[in-house]
Parts: structure tokens; C-alpha cells; sequence
């Protein structure tokens, strides 16, 4: 059966996208980095490819990995939390939320 | 503590806040800030905890103000260039307010110096500007039960969230990886001063107990759109600085 997934966008990811929050109907056993990394670039067409460029970055064992400026949190807890990273099963009525963190004072 | 009455008539007007009063005001008079970075964050946040009448405010900063901070560190004025923020800031906040106490730590924060420099301190004010200082500065915290009032600031966005160790949160449970640091960022003046009102707001609540804290919630504000998000975060069980509470 398929599930719902709402995805949240701040400051400049929601200009890129031009959206505040969007929803993704997917199929069971849906993994987080599938949502980040095909279906949401999928929809958004050109954007997308600027969504990977920006999300993303290469980590030191050569593994896209989203870049450390971004915070993404499912149901407001960090991707990283769950035992699982960014291979988490998404469940339905799930919250993604995608922020940029800054660190100036 | 007692206030003089001096002191009754220059805060009247917050006295006059449900919640606050005379004990709140008391309250705030025997409490011990620091502010952690006298920069964009630390100079306003120290203007609004001295008017306030927070007793006794310590600035930890070992910089020296340069033409290029003069935007956003509003304790630095032309003729203060090269001098130490700290020390500028502690004249101008006695001249501000004579009834608190301002010290001044020209230090730069270390895992070896950090308990002794914070431990005088009830309530911790992110100044910051980097990630290292202020995952240290957490873990203090943590270490102490202590409550941290962190923000950061880039242009005209930034985020902030109250913690209080044990009871939501702490910064390492939100961040489980450090976020990069930048070196030289760009940033508007109001952008930090507008989050460094809203830490002293914080730190007002916590010593009165008025309303909500941001425990367990992370604000966001993004000044191009005008628009204030604010997105509620968990603490992780098996943080590495907090788990163990």
C-alpha cells in the first residue's frame, strides 16, 4: 500500500524549490536516501539536478553523502540517529524536514 | 538579593511583567550570565542582559575589534578598533548599567580552561562563531546540568534553541556531526542582534520561569521572507554528550 511522506523545505532549498513543504506518495520500503536522491530530484526536473548539486557532497570513501551544512531530520530526529542513516524505511505520515544550519555569531 | 530603589525604578517596566515582579527581578539580580564571544551575538545580547539587570555578566573573548566587525558588533566604534572587545564592552555596559557586575575573560576557550572559566556562570550565551568552541562549550554544559542558549547567524537567516541538559536535547543530540565551519561569512547586523534579543528573552525565562522555553525546539528565521519556522527536536538516547543523563 502506498504511503505519504510530507517533506519540509527552509531558507534557500525553498527558494530552489519554490515550495515550503510538498507531500510524496511512495511505495513501501522506501528508504530516506531513495526520497533524496531520485524522487524528489525526479519531480522537480532541472532544479533537481541543482537539488543534488547543493545536498549533496562526496564523502572521503567516495560515497554521495549529504553535505554537512544541511540538517535532516525525519520526525525531528536527525537521519543519523536511527540505526539505520539514510538507508531508514520510511513509514507513513512521516516528516522530513531538510534545514540549513549556520554557525555565525 | 535586595534592590535599591535605584534599581526598582530602572526596571519598573519589566517588574511590571506577570511573572516577573520584584522576586523575578530579584532573581535576575543574583544570577551569573556569560556570554561565550562578544561579536555580532555577544555584543547586543550583553547589552540586553545588562539592561535587564542580569547581577553579573562575564564576557569570555580574546579578540580585537577590527573596521570590519563595526557592522554587526555594535560595542565597537571607530575609535575602539584594535582594542580588546571585552574590555570596551565591560566600559560600555557599566556606563549602560552601574548596578551590574561585568567581568572580563580574555581567554579562548579550551577543554582545559572551560570549567573554571564557565564555572561561576548559571546561564550560558552563545556568541560563538564556530562549531568546535561551542560543542565544548555543550559539553560543559552537559557536564554541569547547566542551561546553553545557542544561536548561529549567516546573512539574513539563522536558527537558535534553548537546552537544558536532561530535560530536551543538547546541542550534540541535534547536530550528531559537526557542521562546517566558515571562516569569513557573510552576515547582516540585524541578523544576529535580532537573535541575541531573543537569547536574552530566553535567559529571562529561565530565571523567572515566564512561558515557554525553545527546549526540545529548534526556531528558525529566515529574514529575506520574513518567515519564523520552528521544527521540534528529540533528544537521542545514545548521544555520545547527553545519553548518560
Amino acid at each position: 500500500m502506498p504511503l505519504k511522506v510530507k517533506v519540509r523545505y527552509f531558507a534557500g532549498l525553498r527558494r530552489l524549490i519554490g515550495l515550503k513543504e510538498e507531500t510524496y506518495t511512495v511505495e513501501e520500503e522506501t528508504s530516506l536516501r531513495i526520497l533524496l536522491m531520485k524522487l524528489i530530484p525526479e519531480r522537480h526536473g532541472e532544479i533537481g539536478k541543482l537539488w543534488m548539486k547543493r545536498l549533496f557532497e562526496m564523502s572521503p570513501d567516495g560515497e554521495l553523502t549529504p553535505h554537512r551544512g544541511y540538517m535532516i531530520l525525519i520526525n525531528g530526529r536527525h537521519y543519523n540517529e536511527y540505526a539505520e542513516g539514510l538507508n531508514r524505511i520510511l513509514r507513513d505520515g512521516d516528516c522530513v524536514s531538510i534545514l540549513e544550519t549556520v554557525g555565525g555569531g | 538579593m535586595m534592590l535599591s530603589e535605584r534599581e526598582l525604578e530602572r526596571y519598573d517596566r519589566q517588574i511590571m511583567i506577570p511573572g516577573i515582579g520584584i522576586e523575578g527581578q530579584r532573581r535576575l539580580k543574583s544570577t551569573t550570565v556569560a556570554v561565550v564571544g562578544v561579536g555580532g551575538l555577544g555584543c547586543p545580547s550583553s547589552i540586553y542582559l545588562a539592561a535587564a539587570g542580569f547581577g553579573r555578566i562575564i564576557l569570555i573573548d580574546e579578540g580585537h575589534f577590527e573596521l570590519s566587525n563595526l557592522n554587526r558588533q555594535i560595542h565597537g566604534w571607530q575609535r575602539d578598533i584594535g582594542r580588546l572587545k571585552a574590555e570596551v564592552a565591560k566600559e560600555k555596559l557599566t556606563a549602560l548599567n552601574p548596578d551590574v557586575e561585568v567581568e572580563t575573560l580574555t581567554i579562548k576557550l579550551t577543554e582545559e580552561n572551560i570549567d573554571e572559566a564557565l564555572g561561576e556562570a548559571d546561564i550560558i550565551i552563545d556568541g560563538l562563531d564556530n562549531w568546535r568552541t561551542r560543542f565544548l562549550v555543550n559539553e560543559h554544559c552537559v557536564r554541569h546540568r547547566k542551561p546553553f542558549i545557542h544561536a548561529g547567524v549567516r546573512a539574513l537567516y539563522g536558527q537558535m534553541t534553548t537546552i537544558k541538559p536532561g530535560e530536551g536535547p543538547c546541542l550534540r543530540c541535534i547536530f550528531p556531526q559537526n557542521p562546517p565551519e566558515a571562516e569569513r561569512f557573510p552576515v547582516l547586523g540585524a541578523t544576529p542582534a535580532f537573535f541575541a534579543t531573543l537569547q536574552v528573552m530566553e535567559a529571562v525565562k529561565l530565571v523567572t520561569g515566564v512561558g515557554r522555553l525553545l527546549v526540545g525546539r529548534l526556531l528558525f528565521f529566515d529574514g529575506e521572507e520574513m518567515r519564523f519556522e520552528i521544527v521540534e527536536v528529540e533528544r537521542n538516547p545514545n548521544c555520545p554528550t547527553c545519553g548518560n543523563l
